[in-house]
């Protein structure tokens, strides 16, 4: 049934392609780890392996990056400054024995939170999010165009602020902010968040204690930076799922959105579910409109939105918006 | 928390590393067993069940279900005679049509009747709320499988021996199942019963990085920097610029198409397949006609033979041809979906080669003319296409009258590269063969290199994440 002499020519091809695969992933182990974790939500902990395999600049970069991330983490759930631990295993003891969030005192606004946001004609918006800001921005952007305010969209799908290493929100912000000057943030993210998080080696599971922190330091690292550069905020909370994954954890999200972002009165909340939903609850693929006509809200896979609940929603955010 | 149905989410598109991983397992293996058939056959149904199954557990039961009713359709008519023969054969094609019809058209009929349906109560309301899941590849192995009842009817001597395992694999076949080639049974039948060689690896590594390339860096490349923005705001540009999106999404669904085409063509090569050509160098054509006898060629002939032909093809006269013609291409429209756009769009078609066939010839345009003017058509048909619906069409038609906008884009640059798109096309037919003939001398360490700088190059200027193939939603 065998015979090597048949083999040794698949033999060669065999080792072409096992080559071709070691090299590709030798030289690209950064773009492969973000897949992993990205895709598969499993990290695997390259910093071991660096001095191994010769670390590349963008390797580099990536742990530093991670490094920051790990300095952040201390800085600010811990707030006990001070001299670095031995291990980072033992940040994530700590992490995970820190008081539970909920325990803590409730964050009260000193405030109500802004339901009117100016917009001026030399203002600068910015689009940011996933897939659902890219079904809506183009329609808002619309109405943009018409006013002759300028945009720049830079939603792009399967991101989220739960893995930074494959695309960093946070990061992202920041720099368009420095080059571009942004004065508007409309923010539509999370149904790519649903999901536990690795942090320096551990997995968080969602919804913990830990968890959530981690998650709400980077809403608010979004709004303070966006303070910083006098950009106004307007966040736009997720609709109802129709999602075995995002059913439960989308409230969770959302929750997690008002207790981070009711500290900062300007900004702008506003709910998805005030137009995509008869009762502000109940996920509705179809809704009636003013004139009884039915229209399709959402898409096939209970997440994204029909074209018609894009611009339900569009209009929903625009009657918060004042232009000026 | 695990729902009890949730599949290990490993997902085998052909361009994760997943499936980079599977197919390196699987090409050992499949070696391994060279000189036993039958064991490379079970080798690849397994493969192929699970790279379906990776897609959605789910729809490995359709397809499961799918081919043991073909198999047994396909073996009553062979061991039937006469009136029970035909019997079997136009309950198995109902079958299939139902099948295809139901699944591929009921989301969008659904959601077209929904305005009238959601005041109703009984079943309108369980219809509304009725989902079904359409599976990936639908079309394409139900084209397969409507070929090989017709084969059995005939008679054909591919029928001859049929058994289970050969049926499976020739639905489920993992490098055609998402989109094609769709085969006859008259070709793959025959390679999965003989032997298989393995001859000329070069070609098949050398179709995957061509692949590769069409599809990470050029279709990627023109989709996210001019045809989605150009589609999604097509009044706030110039009607050149709109235009230059048309013959941009033109080269993108080609890019995107042939290079799945050459990606699973590369993959059926490294196995000892040999799958047919699904594209000639289109945008080469000089006439509708001629076009799609170089564009999705698998589809096209599967029109000509089990559309066109048996409602009379060219046996009735010139109108009665032009009619056949006509439905055949308005049928090819609605095969890629339930929307007024796409009937438009094979209409067209159909009225374009209608008009070709009746044109007189001494009014024909110059021969020099020809291909730009066929070309200028096509990216026009395209643009109901790659509309949402028909009002996006009409509306970007209708953007694209508005000359008066300043310019966005460089469109010098865009008129450039799409000058550049031709010259490479007029090159490639000129030296495909003679570059396939020096692939097959390179030496392993040439092999190596070449194909990791394809890949670096495809990771390095292709989108983050996997993309999508266009063809894999039809």
């Amino acid at each position: 049934m065998f015979s090597f002499f048949s083999f040794r020519r698949p033999l060669g091809t065999l080792l072409v392609l096992g080559a071709m695969m070691v090299l590709v992933g030798w030289l690209k182990l950064a773009a492969l780890a973000n897949y992993l974790e990205q895709r598969h939500h499993v990290f695997v902990d390259t910093s071991e392996l660096a001095p191994v395999l010769n670390l590349s600049p963008q390797w580099a970069d990536w742990l530093a990056r991670n490094d920051a991330y790990w300095v952040d983490v201390q800085n600010t759930v811990f707030s006990s400054g001070g001299t670095l631990p031995a291990s980072r295993g033992a940040i994530l003891s700590e992490a995970q024995a820190a008081p539970n969030a909920s325990s803590l005192p409730a964050v009260a606004a000193t405030e109500p939170m802004r339901d009117l946001l100016d917009i001026k004609a030399d203002d600068q918006v910015l689009f940011c999010g996933d897939s659902l800001m890219q079904g809506l921005a183009p329609i808002m952007a619309t109405q943009l165009r018409h006013r002759k305010i300028a945009f720049r969209n830079l939603s792009r799908q399967s991101t989220g602020l739960a893995y930074p290493n494959y695309f960093d929100w946070p990061k992202t912000i920041h720099e368009e902010l420095e080059a571009h000057h942004a004065s508007v943030l409309i923010i539509f993210i999370g149904a790519n968040d649903a999901w536990d998080l690795m942090q320096h080696g551990k997995m968080l599971a969602f919804d913990s204690a830990p968890w959530r922190e981690v998650y709400r330091q980077r809403v608010e690292s979004i709004v303070t930076m966006a303070q910083e550069a006098k950009a106004r905020v307007i966040w736009v909370s997720l609709p109802p799922m129709d999602n075995k994954r995002l059913v439960a954890r989308a409230p969770v999200l959302n929750e997690l959105y008002r207790q981070a972002l009711s500290p900062h009165p300007e900004v702008l909340l506003i709910a998805a579910s005030q137009v995509l939903t008869e009762d502000g609850v109940t996920f509705a693929r179809y809704k009636k409109n003013s004139e009884g006509v039915v229209q399709l809200l959402r898409a096939d896979d209970g997440i994204h939105l029909a074209p018609a609940g894009n611009r339900l929603l569009s209009e929903l955010i625009l009657k918060h918006v004042k232009f000026i | 928390m695990a729902h009890p149905l949730e599949f290990p989410t490993v997902r085998f598109m052909y361009l994760s590393p997943e499936f980079a991983l599977g197919f390196f397992v699987l090409f050992a293996l499949y070696w391994f067993f060279e000189a036993h058939v039958g064991a490379q056959n079970r080798l690849l149904l397994l493969f192929s069940g699970l790279f379906y199954a990776s897609l959605d557990v789910h729809l490995l039961a359709y397809l499961l279900v799918f081919s043991l009713s073909v198999y047994g359709v396909a073996q009553r008519i062979r061991h039937s005679q006469g009136a029970a023969r035909r019997a079997w054969l136009v309950a198995g094609l109902g079958c299939l049509v139902a099948y295809l019809g139901s699944l591929k058209y009921y989301l969008p009929l659904r959601d077209l009747l929904a305005p009238y349906l959601a005041g109703s109560s009984g079943w309108a309301v369980s219809l509304l709320s009725l989902e079904l899941l359409v599976p990936v590849g639908v079309s394409f192995y139900t084209f397969q499988a409507v070929a090989l009842l017709l084969a059995c009817y005939r008679d054909d001597p591919v029928c001859h021996d049929l058994t289970l395992t050969e049926t499976g694999l020739y639905l489920a076949f993992f490098p055609t199942v998402v989109a094609g080639p769709i085969c006859r049974p008259q070709f793959l039948l025959p390679q999965l019963r003989l032997p298989r060689l393995f001859t000329a690896p070069q070609q098949g590594l050398g179709l995957i990085a061509r692949g590769l390339f069409k599809k990470l860096v050029v279709a990627q490349w023109l989709a996210s920097t001019w045809v989605d923005p150009l589609f999604a705001n097509p009044t706030d540009f110039n009607g050149l610029e709109l235009a230059l999106g048309a013959a941009a999404y033109a080269v993108q669904i080609y890019a995107d198409f042939s290079g799945l085409t050459d990606l699973v063509m590369g993959i059926a090569w490294l196995l000892g397949f040999r799958l047919a050509e699904n594209f000639n160098l289109p945008y080469l054509a000089r006439s509708p006609q001629e076009f799609w006898r170089r564009w999705h060629v698998s589809l096209s002939s599967w029109i000509r033979d089990f559309i066109y032909i048996p409602l009379g093809g060219s046996r009735h006269g010139l109108w009665r041809t032009q009619f056949n013609l006509l439905a055949a291409m308005v049928f090819s429209g609605l095969w890629h979906g339930a929307g007024w756009n796409y009937l438009v769009w094979g209409a067209l078609h159909g009225l374009a080669c209608v008009l070709a066939n009746v044109w007189p010839p001494r009014l024909l345009p110059p021969s020099l003319l020809r291909l730009p003017l066929t070309f200028i058509f096509v990216s026009f048909a395209w643009i109901f296409f790659r509309a949402a619906d028909l009002d996006q069409a009409l509306a970007y038609l209708s953007a694209m009258g508005d000359w008066t906008k300043p310019f966005t884009y460089n469109v010098l640059g865009g008129m450039l590269l799409l000058g550049g798109f031709f010259a490479v096309q007029q090159l490639a037919a000129r030296l495909q063969e003679p570059i396939r003939a020096k692939l097959t001398q390179l030496a392993w360490p040439a092999q190596v290199a070449g194909l990791t700088l394809i890949a670096w190059v495809c990771i390095e200027l292709g989108p983050s994440g996997i993309p999508a193939f266009i063809y894999s939603r039809y």
